[in-house]
């Protein structure tokens, strides 16, 4: 499959490790097509941003040969990743004519969802009762008791949030920041059982600047030409915190067991621990986490089967599988690569 | 390099408190304000000298959230010495200790060695944990105590050290029983040169970890 723009260097092919924001110079610069020198005139690049687009999407195989593309590392410096990635992740469907509906009917959820959840007891409707509905109210169903809860749980997220992706500038931005939280904490409040767990924030900020880097492409090649009803609504940037959620929200039906701490066995006794081989491996010791079970597998067969020299050096050095696979698994490995390669790993990932 | 003796210790406390700031400034001497999130385990190491002894801290840095604690829970296990770290600025930090040590002390040795450490002593202005308060926890509970700041390394190298002449005390009383490894202290190979492969691999990532 050749796609004539995946040459076209993308701001992220620019150097994420010395803390430098690639965007800037791209916004600066202004277009990605006069990067290469490929389509300096603004029309040819927005004639090469349509042709993209259509050479992704308007093929009756097209969802195949996308995830094809996608696991050759060849949407590197697509403009539409993001409309990638929600197609793995099924957030848009395949029949390109529901697209813009199914856009549309999620982020509304996501609407209901936030108005939901993020409420200020001040303004909140129904209990009027001042007896209930007081800051000093014991009751549980006082709006107040809510208000401190969530207080509690926006300051942890918030706390992670600070911790992202620190060296990128991006992140450090305040209403980057608000948006990152405010997705954690509705999908902590519409799963209950998992709520949030840390990690979860390093799976939202790669889908985050993905749909900001399109968007920002989006709104260049607007300028230009006039883009399809498509690409209007798929890539509108007023809705970034929606879409980020409704792929959030699909990556943790897959991505879930792995912040699950649910314990399968009865832990042992603190007898049988202290009594047991000295330095024995610590992975054996513990309880069963599916994390662990998965970490364990990795090591014992994975490694084993393909490259048994390492597996041999790292049992000899004692190192359990926990040390470096629970931050490869619960991340999807997004600590291991820099962004931009990450952003390429990950959509590998989801397919 | 030979050392006489290698301790196993961890690093436990709520999350954000600084564990894994300590562990930088006592490994490499520096600090990092704004870091990725420990998920899991990370580990470090460091040779100090006590009393004209080599002896090698292995450190297990562990994750402070809830949900980590199953899994870093089987690494209390074997430890010589824990650092319990809390944050002076955040009364909640200060309050979980009792938790935390029930927990350290349910799947430990009875004889590991805990340091309890008010983190952060360069934020005085927002200080919300008394001194006092943490001596008198640290005396109710028996445990050393340290007030440090990984950020101006005040105390931070005293906090390991201290830790490891406690557990050297306890070797030289006869307290731990170094041949059962199962308490977190291993001696010091007896062929030195048999280790060079390991020092060799595992310079890189803890640049004033020496090796293993």
């Amino acid at each position: 499959m050749q796609h004539p723009n995946l040459e076209t260097r993308h701001p992220l092919q620019a150097d994420e490790e010395t803390g430098f924001d690639p965007l800037h110079d791209f916004n600066k610069n202004h277009s990605r097509g006069s990067l290469n020198g490929r389509s300096s005139q603004p029309q040819s690049t927005s004639l090469s941003y349509r042709k993209e687009w259509d050479d992704l999407f308007l093929n009756s195989n097209y969802l195949a040969r996308i995830r094809q593309a996608g696991i050759s590392g060849r949407l590197r410096s697509s403009r539409f990743r993001s409309v990638c990635w929600k197609l793995y992740l099924e957030v848009l469907p395949e029949d390109k004519s529901q697209w813009i509906s199914k856009t549309r009917e999620l982020r509304s959820q996501y609407e209901k969802i936030k108005e939901m959840h993020i409420t200020n007891p001040r303004k909140a409707k129904g209990q009027q009762d001042l007896v209930v509905n007081n800051p000093l109210s014991q009751d549980e169903g006082s709006p107040w008791n809510k208000f401190f809860q969530d207080k509690e749980l926006k300051g942890m997220i918030k706390q992670d949030v600070l911790r992202t992706f620190p060296e990128i500038r991006y992140f450090q931005d305040e209403d980057v920041r608000t948006k990152l939280t405010d997705i954690l904490f509705c999908y902590a409040r519409e799963n209950e059982q998992l709520l949030y767990k840390q990690g979860m924030h390093e799976l939202l900020a790669p889908i985050v600047f993905v749909l900001h880097c399109d968007h920002q492409a989006f709104q260049h090649a607007s300028e230009t030409a006039s883009p399809s009803e498509e690409m209007k609504c798929l890539l509108n940037p007023a809705y970034l915190e929606h879409d980020a959620y409704a792929m959030l929200s699909q990556l943790m039906e897959t991505a879930e067991p792995w912040f699950s701490s649910f314990e399968r066995e009865v832990r042992k006794g603190k007898e049988e621990m202290l009594t047991s081989i000295p330095f024995s491996r610590p992975q054996d010791a513990g309880p069963s986490v599916a994390i662990v079970t998965k970490v364990n597998r990795i090591q014992d067969q994975l490694v084993k089967k393909h490259d048994i020299e390492l597996h041999m050096h790292l049992n000899r050095l004692e190192i359990a599988p926990q040390i470096y696979g629970i931050r490869w698994v619960r991340l999807l490995f997004g600590r291991e690569f820099p962004l931009q390669d990450l952003l390429g790993g990950v959509g590998r990932a989801l397919r | 390099m030979a050392y006489a003796y290698l301790f196993k210790y961890i690093i436990i406390g709520d999350t954000g408190v600084g564990k894994s700031c300590l562990l930088l400034q006592f490994t490499d001497k520096r600090f990092q304000p704004v870091h990725d999130l420990t998920i899991g385990v990370e580990f470090g190491a460091r040779m100090i000298t006590i009393d004209g002894k080599q002896i090698k801290l292995q450190i297990w840095d562990t994750a402070g959230q809830e949900s980590f604690r199953s899994i870093t829970r089987s690494y209390y296990r074997g430890a010589a010495g824990a650092l319990l770290v809390y944050d002076i600025t955040r009364r909640d930090t200060f309050n979980h200790l009792t938790t935390w040590l029930e927990d350290a002390r349910q799947h430990s040795n009875s004889n590991m060695v805990i340091m309890l450490i008010g983190n952060k002593s360069d934020l005085e202005s927002r200080r919300e944990v008394k001194k006092e308060e943490g001596e008198a926890f640290a005396r109710e509970h028996g445990l050393i105590f340290m007030e440090t700041s990984a950020k101006t390394a005040s105390n931070v190298e005293e906090a390991f050290i201290n830790t490891a002449k406690e557990i050297y005390e306890k070797i030289q009383e006869g307290v731990f029983d170094i041949n059962n490894e199962a308490n977190g202290i291993k001696i010091g190979p007896q062929h030195p040169t048999t280790n060079s492969t390991l020092s060799g691999s595992q310079g890189g990532q803890h640049a004033g970890g020496g090796c293993c």
